[in-house]
């Protein structure tokens, strides 16, 4: 049986060591050992017997012990700087009309001892250490950046619809419908931040409104499908394969209902243009004076739905409002394409690649001690090893449990919930 | 012990014979000379551990000797003076290159350096005037370099003790005025309070880290001796795992191994003690050794373990 390294024990005797009293206390009653023994000990070079004898002797006298101790490091600091002057001396050159023996120039060090003959290591290795950290960080803002811009489309369209409702409760509406949003976008972008690059995206939502809406759509009823959702052309409406987490009512029926709505609120504008963003692409068609507006995006319908919040901003103008919807309309015209390029992008840099064969609708994937675990839409962590075989079902806490092996408990642990892992040929469930 | 050197007397010197003939510098010694000091190493390494050793292993053992240093040592005995001389220049380095590691600084690594020779040259004198040199004590079977080191060594750990003893009468004698102080100060109307919030916990906590250390002791007295040496060496000293095989005799993948065995072993022993000597549960012990192991010090070493599993990880991320 091959022992390993023992963490615990370690740190028990090295606990030990440290409380060791630093006087040398005499605790072994044989004479001591001469300096010829110790040294003939460090070298190996005593008889089998003279050896077993200063082994009983050493293991139990702390001075001898510290003597010996002390000249191995010294002969093993001797053997280091002669095998650099032997470095050295093989690599002088000969200088020619002098004395035959070759002149030995000053030592060579390497350059990897030199590092670490550096005096101050510590501080360089904080140095480095900070340095690694700060390249980190960077890597993952650039990562998180371009990832955002797919998260930020959804949250864009509930700003504009917010505000069209009338901003001051839009926090609240749009809080919901972003959490919404976000738990949908939560697998294409794991770090997302709620608000970024929203004025960055409105220029790329001109492109196709409709795709965008339904493509929006689709990610708030299916949290888990957005993403191969979005990868479909753009202009069309994709039923999730996952089961839908919203009731909400299908494309065509929103748009009905959000015409209802609209001619509820029947208005025409009359010499008013609408007023684009700053940051909104200049070729956005203006609202003229006596336009009919078009019907509104299925997401504005959605989100007038789910959120009843939303009632309290209608006393804003509904010119501003109409704006707003014109405004969303023209801006999500390049939507599909954008989250389509955004999602290649997206899938180049995830760090957990989906296999291939992946059925639609498995949703945030995390990579555990090396090991890859899919999110089902019923919050289940299955291992992508995990492959159908029969199962070992183990609560948390049992007996069981606990005789695990400490890696797969802290797979578990690190997990959360009811994970399926498969491990050492076996599968286990645990909950 | 006359007998037994009168029945290896033949052997030694024979041996002596061979080991002038192998030096490159007899110095102008006679078997003579060197016959006693072979026949003192001869007794001490060989006849003592085993009366009956064999022709062979004593034939084995002198050929081993280091015979330039040996003749070196004899003639500076002699008080030859070249001998001395190329004693010093040659090996003046590695004393105080000893003796630095031992001191603060340069001038007292000089200071040593100057005691050790002092010792070596031998400034008493014996009843009969001879001057009482450590260079006696040499044997030859070792480098005369490692030798040095040694003696080095053995005075430095000679010194320490001295000063420790005198520092440790100082502390405590420190540690007695607080103490006075403090009962000065809460006699009377002062008043002792507690800062323990729940004393049970810290008594218990107490008592259950006292049990363990001393199942922990305990367990490393039973080990056999090389075994408890090696983790002394490992653990109270520093060494490397690479220097304790070298000075054992193994690779340092061995002394690795060994080590991990010595581990198993203990916590065996430890777990063995606290369930039948102190009536721990099983479980209590288990869940109180890994309590423990994660109150780890943090070292310099363990950051850069920790920064480069880091940097492992990352690039298994990025991937």
């Amino acid at each position: 049986m091959i022992e390993e390294f023992d963490k615990e024990i370690d740190s028990l005797l090295r606990q030990t060591a440290r409380s060791e009293t630093a006087v040398v206390a005499d605790t072994a009653a044989a004479p001591h050992l001469d300096a010829d023994e110790i040294s003939l000990f460090a070298e190996n070079a005593l008889t089998t017997k003279a050896r077993t004898r200063a082994v009983g002797h050493l293991a139990e006298c702390v001075k001898c012990r510290k003597i010996l101790s002390n000249v191995i490091s010294l002969n093993a600091a001797e053997t280091e700087s002669e095998n650099v002057h032997a470095i050295a001396a093989v690599a002088a050159p000969k200088i020619e009309g002098e004395s035959s023996s070759v002149s030995i120039a000053s030592p060579v060090i390497p350059w990897y001892r030199r590092l670490f003959a550096f005096p101050q290591i510590t501080y360089a290795m904080g140095a480095l250490a900070l340095i690694f950290t700060g390249i980190i960080a960077a890597v993952i803002v650039t990562q998180n950046a371009s990832q955002n811009e797919i998260s930020t489309i959804a949250q864009s369209s509930n700003t504009y619809s917010e505000k069209s409702r009338g901003g001051g409760g839009g926090g609240g509406g749009g809080a919901s419908s972003d959490g919404e949003t976000q738990s949908s976008e939560t697998f294409l972008s794991s770090a997302a931040a709620p608000n970024s690059n929203t004025a960055a995206n409105t220029s790329a939502i001109a492109a196709n409104p409709n795709a965008a809406m339904n493509e929006v759509k689709s990610a708030e009823t299916s949290p888990y499908g957005a993403s191969t959702n979005s990868t479909t052309s753009a202009g069309t409406v994709n039923s999730p394969a996952a089961p839908s987490v919203l009731s909400t009512p299908p494309p065509e029926e929103k748009r009905k209902e959000q015409l209802a709505q609209e001619q509820e609120n029947s208005f025409v504008l009359d010499g008013v243009e609408s007023k684009t963003s700053p940051s909104a692409p200049q070729n956005k068609p203006n609202i003229t004076a006596g336009a009919t507006l078009p019907p509104p995006s299925p997401k504005d319908n959605s989100q007038n739905l789910q959120t009843a919040d939303l009632a309290k901003n209608e006393p804003r103008e509904d010119r501003q409002r109409v704006n707003r919807d014109k405004k969303t309309l023209s801006e999500t015209q390049n939507v599909a394409t954008t989250r389509r390029d955004d999602e290649d992008a997206q899938q180049q840099t995830r760090p957990v690649a989906k296999k291939s064969g992946q059925p639609q609708g498995f949703g945030e994937m995390r990579n555990v001690r090396g090991r890859n675990f899919r999110r089902t839409s019923d919050g289940v962590w299955i291992d992508t090893d995990y492959s159908s075989q029969p199962q070992t079902a183990i609560r948390r806490g049992t007996d069981e449990y606990k005789r695990l092996d400490s890696k797969l408990r802290s797979i578990t642990e690190n997990l959360g919930g009811t994970v399926i892992v498969v491990w050492k040929g076996r599968a286990y469930r645990i909950q | 012990m006359p007998a037994l050197a009168e029945k290896h007397k033949n052997l030694v010197e024979e041996a002596s014979a061979r080991l002038l003939a192998r030096a490159a510098n007899a110095r102008g010694l006679a078997a003579t000379d060197v016959f006693a000091r072979v026949s003192a190493t001869v007794e001490k390494y060989v006849l003592r551990e085993d009366e009956n050793a064999s022709v062979a292993d004593i034939k084995e053992f002198t050929d081993a000797l280091n015979a330039d240093d040996l003749c070196l040592i004899i003639a500076c005995e002699k008080n030859d003076e070249t001998a001395w001389s190329e004693l010093v220049a040659k090996y003046d380095s590695t004393v105080k290159s000893a003796a630095r590691k031992f001191s603060g600084n340069t001038e007292d690594a000089e200071d040593l350096a100057s005691s050790i020779w002092a010792e070596l040259y031998g400034l008493k004198e014996t009843a009969e005037g001879a001057r009482r040199s450590k260079l006696g004590y040499y044997s030859g079977r070792g480098s005369l370099a490692g030798w040095l080191r040694a003696v080095v060594s053995q005075l430095a750990v000679d010194e320490f003790r001295k000063q420790s003893r005198f520092v440790q009468i100082e502390e405590t004698r420190e540690f007695e005025n607080l103490a006075n102080e403090s009962s000065r100060e809460n006699s009377g109307n002062a008043k002792i309070v507690s800062h323990a919030e729940n004393p049970e916990e810290v008594f218990a906590e107490r008592e259950t880290s006292r049990d363990v250390s001393n199942a922990l002791k305990e367990a490393i007295k039973r080990l056999e001796a090389e075994d408890k040496l090696i983790l002394k060496l490992y653990y109270f000293d520093n060494l490397k795992l690479k220097e304790i095989g070298a000075a054992l005799g193994f690779h340092e993948a061995t002394a690795s191994r060994k080590l991990d065995r010595i581990q198993a072993n203990v916590r065996k022993s430890v777990e063995k003690i606290l369930v039948a000597e102190k009536g721990w549960q099983a479980e209590e012990v288990k869940r109180h050794l890994a309590e423990t192991a994660s109150k780890l010090d943090l070292s310099v070493e363990k950051l850069f373990c920790f920064w480069l599993a880091l940097l492992v990880c990352l690039q298994e991320f990025f991937k």
